[in-house]
Parts: structure tokens; C-alpha cells; sequence
């Protein structure tokens, strides 16, 4: 029997960082649970398993990362990794990245986070910054080009709310959250995201288990959900939204899984709870600046990482006794709190509500080639409507006796009249019958609104109820999809309406600015150009040619834009004798600069070692065309 | 405000039911009894010198300090052996008095009782004074000087609390000396001039607390019930939760005086019998003592003995705890012997927690009783940050032991804390 001494206390609670971290632990495999189960419901099974991969991966790095540092630190392993947590850091990093991560993007992000924003700081508890969310920043800043194509789930709420502005005018919201199938499915977690910010049910009751666990501190989730949701409805406000606007910007992206998983580590935040609620409202003004003006779609990731840098001189800030000093520490929370929700909302006048240019047709590219969804009708829309708003142009395309078709073109969906040109447009050739006013047919020919949604207006039963419609008619508006609807109707209208008058419309090309040199020997390779000989009379050769238009990336075959020209060349001179465009692939609106007389003229009299120049703002189809060119001079020259 | 502020307590599982029920064992006096020379924190100098007979009850040592006047009486009749130095709980060496008990139990009353109701407040001053009344939660301080001048005071406080996991021998001195609690905490509502007087007790307690209506209902003294927390018993907590008052220094800065229950019931037993403090109820408890109860033990009695008492140690490493675990030392041996400020030996089986790095959780900050940030404190020691320690007030701490308690990294935030206090000491 021996009697030892330790110093007081002598009693412990029960609860330990093991068994925190425990709990931390169940909660993130049921939301990783619920990511598998969707994403093989929604997509099939290859995503689920994909989810599952990931996981494998991260947890299996984070472990091994571990184990290796311990073993060159000479310390016990088992003990090593117990006493670490990585396990945690790699489940959180696994929930807030996208599927279409590469796999070893996921391994390197799990290693830097591990190694670089835990291990070399001195292990658990001695970092600065949160390990997960240093991770993640690695896979987006460096290796945002090995997101996997396969793996693609369209447009998440962030990047399409990125795309136009973060602000979503309440006329325009019943729109806009359709295509997540409004507020309730983004709550339960029916959309793709990030892989753990889905349900927002789930995440929620995770963290009011951590909370009434004791697990986390209710101070920084709550004050951070909080602020960020008052900023949202205030600058919502200012720009005609409401508060379906505040929760959709809640229910976006990582705020909530952030909110609980994340500003909750106490290791990078600070210790005392004026501290925190502190550096709460700070992180919460920081994610709203963020998503509003920044170039990031979500800003949750670098607020967090931004703010831990403040965290050692918050703590020092609130260094003292928190019974004396609490009407000093409570002025700070005060004069602090204040000052950032203030900047945020000054930041918050200045949001644009923006087009949604480049989003919609990359959503439409990765969508799936589902066919429309039958659409549903709505409300009437008399077909004499106000269409001004839609700024319809029509081109006289063919006549037949009393049928007339017109090349039409019209605004699209558009939350805001931008500057000129810069909003989506849809195209449909309408055929109307002069004599009795009404129109035949509907077709579309380039549909450039969001893909899934405003589609419904364009299947064939919407389309259909055009037929045998005049200006004294009407036609009901396609639920979900009303803006396009009415850019389709506005498009029928106009052609009607010059039928009638027996107006021809004339295509408007914008006037081409010229900007850098191009020389006709430029390596065009990208462009894919092709010609083939078309006709030829004596040295006068004139080839039909077609390259690849403006696109972003390089698709699978035959899905990116093509522009089609005749490319008339001397071969005697080696010179271009004339260029006319044939069919136009590119954005209208844009493009099409390139393609006007004054931007065509200037190929006229130029051989291969001729330079001519760029058209400001469409340089992607002057390079197409002039690699058409530059192909025609050189079969020309190989000719006999 | 308590949203910026964390709840500044915690409950804790007191196991209190190892004791509270259980009968009271009146221990038989040991042959040798070692009278302390320091009563509290009062120095003596003795009456008696070697080879005095001496009488149960008789004064044997003279306080040699004015303020710090806690007299000493003999527990038992017997022959003084001498003095000798041996460990006393505070684990220094001190003077103890030897004293050989006869058994005859031979007994002298050291001074009269007194009718606190007829005698002066003078009167009853120096009656507490003379009787050696101390501070009996375990702080040892003179009774008397809180009273000596009680102008401002509008509050009595009797602390019935007893917060300290464990510890049930002020609830079972209560239940058994009823009718001397209410003599005690009468004198002393009319020794601080108070218009009223609560006492307080857990919610938890129920007898207690109807046993203090059925003798205080139609007094001046009120039962206050208080929640079932931790430390629900340490002065500022308790006149917080009371009165919504905070303090800088001492409780009568918000008007309030307050006495430990027993020294309550001591006072009592001075005033209706004419005996000093020679006999302590003591809690042994803990899952390291075989048969844990509570025991009534003379003063000078050598924990080993009453250890012995209560069926022994369980277990082969286990720490000896003069106290509750949170704020009493562990001692390592058994040779100490039980003082007038002594209410409990917790025995528990010594199991090393598993221990990680701080994770920076703050639940030190959020349940600390005074306010200050453990987690800052214990950093700023390690790197010796002199000017950080004298911003995080560590002279707030009272080493209450919640925040060791609390931490889930299972680390010894308290001991950091006192190393910081010794470090400013040392600097100063």
C-alpha cells in the first residue's frame, strides 16, 4: 500500500478531448453517411463510391502522415495518433470538398493539412490555422484544373449565386431557387454542393448534439450563423430582396457546415467567450464581404483562415478577469462587432446583381442531356404583351407565298438590364401566315437560359401552343421558366408584327475596335481549322472552311462552338480575296463583332506573311476565322 | 452580460451518498493525541510543559498573536509527554503538543456558558474569543475579528453549502446538533447587528432544509436554497447568488458577514455547555477507505488512526486527501493528525488520467469562479511572460480546482496557476 502525492485537484470530470473528439467523430460520419446515400440515389452508385474513396484517401494519409511523424519524432504511434486527432481533419476536409476532386489532389490537400497546418506547429493544439480549411484552400487555389470532368453535377447554389452578384431581387427568387427545387430541398439536402454541405437538417441537429453535449460552445456557431444572417437580410434589403434571400444565402455553401464543424475548433480560436463572439462576428462579416465582392464563390474557407490570424490578438485583447473587466471586454465585443457589420453592410451597397453569363451555359454543358422537363403551365400571357424589356430583333430568313420565317432573337432570363449586349439571348425561327396574322411555327435555334429550368418553355408542348396564335390571342406562361417564356413570345410578336408591316430586318453587327497585331502565321492548331476546296476559277480558289469558335475548355469532340466561312483566295498573289461567314457559332452579341464588313475587310489583300488585327472583346472568333484563313492559303498554295 | 460570460460553476457528482446516510461513528480517543501549536493559522505558546497532568476541556495553549487569537483546550485528560515537531496537513513540519491519554476522561469546563440573549454584544465577543471559535469550513480564521466591527452590515450568511464532492460532515453535524446550530446562529446574527440572517444549503438536502424551518421559521433567519454546484460554498459565489452583489476584497464590502455552519454549532456548544473546540465531525470517504462514514474524532488524533476506524485502505496506490478532492492536499503519509479546521479525509484510488495537449477549449475560462483564464495563465508560465501574469490577475485565484477539474485534456491547469503565483512572488 503506498500513499503518492499529486497536487489539487484530485477529481476529474468525465468528459475528455477523446471523448470530444468522439463525439466530433459520429457526427461527421453521419453527415459523410448521408452524402454516400445521396449522391448514389441522385446520380448512381459510381458517386457514392467516389464519396467513399475520398474518405479512404484522407483518413488514410491524415493516419499515415501521423505515424510517420511519430515515428521520426520517436514517440509512441498509437499514442501519437490518439492524441492528434488527424482522423478529424481529414473527415472534415473529405465534407467540404467538391466530388469532382481529384483523387490525389484530396492526398495532397490531406498531407499539407496535416503536415504544414498541424504536425510542424507541434502537433494538436499548438496550430494556427484550422488544418482542414488550410487544405482546402490548397485544392482550390492550386489545383482547381484537376477537378475530374466525369464526376459533374451542374451549377452549385454558391457558383450560381456567385454568378450573378450574390443578390437575387425578391421578383426574380421563385426563378432563381427553382432550379434547387426551392428553400425546403435545400434545407433536407436534396441539391449538390460541396460533399458535407448538403443537408442543412442534419448538419443543424449535429450541432445542437455537439452544443448540448458540451462538446462545442454555442457562443461561436451562433454568432457566426447569426451575423452573417442579419448581414445577408440587411443587404438583401438595400437591393429589393427579402428574407427568403437571407436563408437561401444561409443554406448556400459551407456557412452551416462551417458554422458547426469548423469555427467551433478551439484550437485556432479564441479562448474566452467575449473573444470568441468577437471573432465570431468577424468571421461572419469576412464570409459575407467575401461572397459578395470577392472572386472566390464561397467565402467560408478563407474568413475562418483569415481570422485565425487575429486569433492570438484577440486573446491578448482579452487578457484579464472576466468578472472585473467586463464592461471594458464587453465595449470591445461592442466597438468591434459593430465596426464589422458596419464595413460589411458599406461593402453591401456596393453588390451588383449581375447576368449570369458564364454560368448558364457552363451548367448547360455539364448537365445532362436530359430531355426537358414537361412543363407546367401557368398564369396567361396575352400575346399583345409589353415585350420592350425583351429587346426582340428579327431577320426576314425565307418566304413561301404567304409564309414568312424570321430569324429571331430575345433577351432572355435576366435579373437586371446590364449595359448592352452582355445578358443571355435565345434564337427561334418563327414562321407566321401573312394572310390570316398568325404564326405556324416555333422552333429554337439557340436557347442560352439556364439549362433544367427555363429548357421547360422550350419543349415541344410549350412550343406548340404558339401555333395558330395572333396578337389578339394568348398563351400561358411555363411555370419555372416565365422569363423564357416571354422571350419566346416576344420573339412571335415581332415576327408577326413585321409580317404584316412586310419588313425584311436587317442584322445589326456592332462595329469592330481593333486591338493587337495578329500575324496570319500564327500557330492556330487550337482552332481545329478545316477546309475544303469549294469551287475554282483559274487562280481564284474559294474553300468552305469551319474552326473552332470561342470555348473555354476542350470538350469531348464536336461540343464546342464552330464558326463556318468561304474563304475566297488568288493563289497567283497568295493573297485573300474575300471572307464571308456562313454560320456564326459563337456568342451573339460579341462575337459577331468579328464578324462584321469593317472586321472582315481586313483580311482582304493578306498572304500568310500579312498580320492583321484583333477585334476588342471577340479576339476568339477573329483567331477562328483567321485560322480558316490562313488553312485556305496554304491548300491554296498546294493546289496544282 | 452572461452572454459574454461563461456560467462560472459546474455542477459536479458530489457522492455524497457513500456518507450522508450512514450512522455517525463516535471514535474512541486514541492513546497518544498530538495537539497541534498552530490552531488555524493562530501560533500558541503552551501552558503545560512535560510531565503536567492535564484535564479534558483545560486551556494549553496561549495564542501569541492578538489578531490571530484561537486558544488551544485538551481534547482528553492525561499526562503532556512534551512537544514534539511532526508533518501537519498543510505538509510543513510543526509543533505539536503530545499529550497520553488516561481514559479517565476527567474533565474541567475551561469557562461558563453564557445566555446569549442576556449578555451585551460586548459580552458575547469576548466570549467568542475566549472560546477559541474558528472558522471551521476550513479556514481556521478567528471567529471574533469578523465581528468587531460590523457597522454597514445588513446580512448574516450561515454557509450550510458544504460544495466540496464527498463531504458530508457539516450536513451530519447539522442533523445531529440541531437545537446548538440554532443557539449558534442566533448569537451570531446578534453579533453582526444584522437585520436578518439566511442560512444556506443545496436544493438537494431536503431533511436538512426542513429541519432548518422547523427550527428557524418565526426568527430572523431565513433558508436559502442553492443550486447543486460547484462552488456554491465559496463566499463570493454564494453572496453572488444570494444578494447579485460582487466584491473587491471582503464580504462586508456588500454587507454581508459569513460563518461556517459548524463554527455555528461550535459556538452553540460553547455558549449551552461551557466547552471549547476539542471534537470535529469528519467525513472519511472515497473509493479508496473500505467502510467510508462519518466520524466524530478528537482533535490531535493521527489520520492513520482513523483511517483505521473506517476498515482501512482499499487498493494498493492510493491518495490520502486531508479535505474534499477538489481543494484539500494529498499527503503522503498518515502520520498528520486531524485539526480544528479539519472536516474530511477523502481516500481515492490514484489512477493516472490519460493525458493530451491543451486543445484551447476555454470551458477553464467559462466555469472558472473568478473570473480569470486558466488556459492564458498556464501559457504565459510556461514562456515566464511576466507582464501577461500581471494582467490575468492570478491573485483572483483561490484554487478551486474547477478548472483542472473541467479540462478534457486532463492537465493540471490549478498547479500552473500556483506555479505562476510562486513565480510572481519570486520576481516581485
Amino acid at each position: 500500500m503506498k500513499l503518492t502525492f499529486k497536487p489539487s485537484p484530485n477529481y476529474r470530470n468525465k468528459q475528455s478531448t477523446l471523448l470530444i473528439m468522439r463525439d466530433l467523430t459520429m457526427c461527421l460520419v453521419a453527415v459523410l453517411l448521408y452524402s454516400i446515400i445521396f449522391y448514389s440515389a441522385k446520380y448512381g452508385a459510381s458517386y457514392g463510391l467516389r464519396v467513399v474513396i475520398h474518405t479512404v484517401i484522407a483518413v488514410g494519409c491524415a493516419l499515415a502522415c501521423d505515424a510517420v511523424f511519430f515515428k521520426i519524432m520517436k514517440k509512441d504511434i498509437k499514442t501519437g495518433i490518439l492524441s492528434s486527432f488527424s482522423w478529424v481533419t481529414a473527415l472534415i476536409l473529405v465534407l467540404i470538398s467538391r466530388i469532382d476532386t481529384a483523387y490525389y489532389a484530396m492526398a495532397v490537400a490531406t498531407i499539407i493539412a496535416v503536415f504544414f497546418g498541424k504536425l510542424v506547429f507541434g502537433g494538436f493544439g499548438q496550430n494556427i490555422f484550422n488544418p482542414a480549411a488550410l487544405g482546402a484552400a490548397i485544392i482550390m487555389t492550386n489545383f482547381s484544373a484537376s477537378y475530374v470532368a466525369d464526376f459533374t453535377t451542374g451549377a452549385t447554389p454558391t457558383t450560381s449565386a456567385s454568378s450573378v452578384g450574390w443578390m437575387i431581387p425578391r421578383a426574380d427568387f421563385a426563378e432563381f431557387i427553382a432550379q434547387y427545387g426551392g428553400l425546403g430541398n435545400m434545407f433536407f439536402g436534396q441539391y449538390a454542393s460541396t460533399m458535407g454541405s448538403t443537408c442543412a437538417l442534419l448538419i443543424l441537429v449535429c450541432g445542437a448534439f455537439l452544443i448540448w453535449r458540451r462538446d462545442i460552445d454555442w457562443q461561436l456557431p451562433v454568432f457566426y450563423i447569426g451575423t452573417i444572417f442579419v448581414e445577408a437580410l440587411l443587404i438583401g434589403l438595400m437591393h429589393g430582396a427579402g428574407i427568403e434571400y437571407a436563408l437561401f444565402f444561409l443554406l448556400a455553401g459551407g456557412i452551416l457546415f462551417g458554422g458547426v464543424f469548423m469555427v467551433t475548433d478551439p484550437v485556432t480560436t479564441p479562448v474566452t467567450i467575449p473573444g470568441r463572439v468577437l471573432w465570431a462576428i468577424g468571421a461572419a462579416s469576412l464570409t459575407v464581404i467575401i461572397r459578395a465582392k470577392a472572386n472566390l464563390s464561397d467565402g467560408v474557407l478563407f474568413a475562418i483562415l483569415l481570422m485565425n490570424m487575429l486569433t492570438p490578438a484577440i486573446d491578448k485583447l482579452f487578457d484579464g478577469n472576466q468578472i472585473k473587466d467586463a464592461v471594458k471586454f464587453r465595449n470591445y465585443v461592442l466597438i468591434g462587432g459593430a465596426a464589422s457589420v458596419a464595413v460589411t453592410l458599406l461593402t453591401g451597397i456596393a453588390v451588383v446583381p449581375k447576368e449570369p453569363a458564364a454560368a448558364a451555359p457552363a451548367a448547360s454543358a455539364s448537365a445532362a442531356p436530359a430531355a426537358p422537363a414537361e412543363p407546367s403551365f401557368g398564369e396567361a400571357l396575352p400575346m399583345n404583351y409589353n415585350f420592350n424589356a425583351n429587346k426582340t430583333e428579327c431577320v426576314l430568313d425565307g418566304q413561301e407565298g404567304d409564309i414568312v420565317r424570321y430569324a429571331c432573337s430575345a433577351k432572355g432570363f435576366g435579373l437586371v438590364t446590364n449595359a448592352e449586349g452582355t445578358y443571355s439571348r435565345n434564337e427561334a425561327m418563327v414562321t407566321v401566315d401573312k394572310s390570316t396574322g398568325k404564326a405556324t411555327s416555333v422552333n429554337i435555334i439557340t436557347f442560352g437560359d439556364t439549362a433544367g429550368i427555363g429548357d421547360q418553355a422550350t419543349s415541344e408542348k410549350a412550343l406548340a401552343q404558339f401555333e395558330g396564335k395572333g396578337l389578339d390571342d394568348e398563351v400561358n406562361l411555363v411555370t419555372g421558366a416565365t422569363f423564357t417564356t416571354r422571350s419566346i413570345a416576344s420573339m412571335v410578336q415581332k415576327a408577326i408584327q413585321m409580317a404584316a408591316n412586310g419588313e425584311e430586318g436587317t442584322r445589326t453587327a456592332p462595329e469592330a475596335n481593333f486591338g493587337d497585331a495578329l500575324p496570319m502565321s500564327y500557330n492556330f492548331n487550337a482552332n481545329k481549322p478545316e477546309c475544303v476546296l469549294d469551287g475554282r476559277e483559274g487562280d481564284v480558289i474559294r474553300y468552305a472552311c469551319s474552326a473552332k469558335g470561342f470555348g473555354l475548355v476542350t470538350n469531348a469532340e464536336g461540343t464546342y462552338s464552330k464558326n463556318e466561312a468561304m474563304v475566297v483566295v488568288d493563289k497567283s498573289t497568295g493573297k485573300v480575296t474575300s471572307v464571308n461567314i456562313i454560320n456564326f457559332g459563337d456568342t451573339a452579341g460579341i462575337g459577331d463583332m468579328a464578324t462584321g464588313e469593317k472586321a472582315l475587310a481586313q483580311f482582304e489583300g493578306k498572304g500568310v506573311d500579312d498580320e492583321v488585327n484583333l477585334v476588342t472583346g471577340a479576339t476568339f472568333t477573329t483567331r477562328s476565322i483567321a485560322s480558316m484563313v490562313q488553312t485556305a492559303l496554304k491548300a491554296a498554295a498546294m493546289e496544282e | 452580460m452572461s452572454i459574454l460570460t461563461g456560467p462560472m460553476r459546474f455542477h459536479l457528482d458530489g457522492h455524497k451518498e457513500l456518507t450522508a446516510h450512514k450512522e455517525v461513528l463516535f471514535m474512541p480517543e486514541p492513546d497518544d493525541l498530538y495537539i497541534p501549536l498552530v490552531n488555524g493559522r493562530a501560533a500558541c505558546t503552551p501552558l503545560v510543559k512535560e510531565g503536567d497532568q492535564v484535564k479534558a476541556g483545560q486551556k494549553i495553549g496561549e495564542p501569541t498573536d492578538a489578531f490571530w487569537y484561537v486558544p488551544i483546550f485538551s481534547p482528553v485528560s492525561g499526562t503532556v509527554v512534551g512537544i514534539e515537531k511532526r508533518m501537519t496537513a498543510a505538509l510543513k513540519p510543526g509543533e505539536h503538543l503530545h499529550i497520553r491519554n488516561d481514559h479517565k476522561g476527567t474533565t474541567v469546563q475551561p469557562f461558563a456558558p453564557m445566555d446569549y440573549e442576556k449578555a451585551s454584544r460586548e459580552e458575547l465577543l469576548e466570549f467568542v474569543k475566549q472560546a477559541g471559535m474558528a472558522g471551521l469550513g476550513g479556514a481556521g480564521f478567528p471567529t471574533f475579528n469578523k465581528y468587531t466591527k460590523p457597522e454597514g452590515i445588513d446580512l448574516l450568511i450561515v454557509n450550510a453549502v458544504e460544495c466540496e464532492p464527498y463531504l458530508t460532515a457539516d450536513y451530519a453535524n447539522s442533523m445531529a446538533n440541531a437545537k446548538l446550530m440554532r443557539t449558534g446562529v442566533l448569537a451570531l446574527l446578534k453579533l453582526s447587528n444584522a437585520p436578518k440572517g439566511l442560512v444556506a444549503v443545496k436544493e438537494d438536502k431536503k431533511d436538512l432544509i426542513a429541519l432548518l424551518h422547523e427550527q428557524f421559521d418565526g426568527t430572523k433567519i431565513e433558508v436559502a436554497e442553492v443550486p447543486d454546484i460547484y462552488p456554491a460554498g465559496w463566499e463570493r459565489t454564494l453572496i453572488f447568488m444570494l444578494t447579485g452583489k460582487r466584491y473587491d476584497r471582503l464580504p462586508a464590502e456588500a454587507g454581508c458577514i459569513l460563518n461556517n455552519v459548524s463554527t455555528a454549532i461550535a459556538l452553540g456548544n460553547a455558549l449551552e455547555n461551557g466547552m471549547p473546540i476539542t471534537k470535529k465531525y469528519l467525513t472519511v470517504s472515497g473509493d479508496g477507505v473500505k467502510d467510508p462514514k462519518n466520524v466524530v474524532v478528537s482533535v490531535g488524533t493521527p489520520a492513520s488512526a482513523v483511517i483505521a476506524q473506517c476498515g482501512g485502505y482499499e487498493g494498493e496506490d492510493c491518495l490520502l486527501i486531508a479535505g474534499g478532492p477538489m481543494m484539500g492536499r494529498t499527503i503522503p503519509n498518515d502520520q498528520f493528525v486531524i485539526g480544528i479546521a479539519n472536516n474530511g479525509l477523502t481516500v481515492l484510488q490514484h489512477r493516472e488520467p490519460f493525458s493530451v495537449k491543451c486543445l484551447r477549449c476555454g470551458k477553464c475560462t467559462e466555469t472558472c469562479p473568478s473570473g480569470l483564464v486558466p488556459v492564458r495563465i498556464n501559457m504565459a508560465e510556461q514562456i515566464k511572460d511576466i507582464d501577461s501574469l500581471k494582467k490575468l490577475s492570478i491573485m483572483d485565484c483561490i484554487e478551486c480546482g474547477l478548472c483542472t477539474y473541467i479540462c478534457p485534456s486532463k492537465l493540471d491547469v490549478t498547479e500552473g496557476i500556483r506555479r505562476a503565483k510562486r513565480y510572481m512572488a519570486l520576481v516581485k
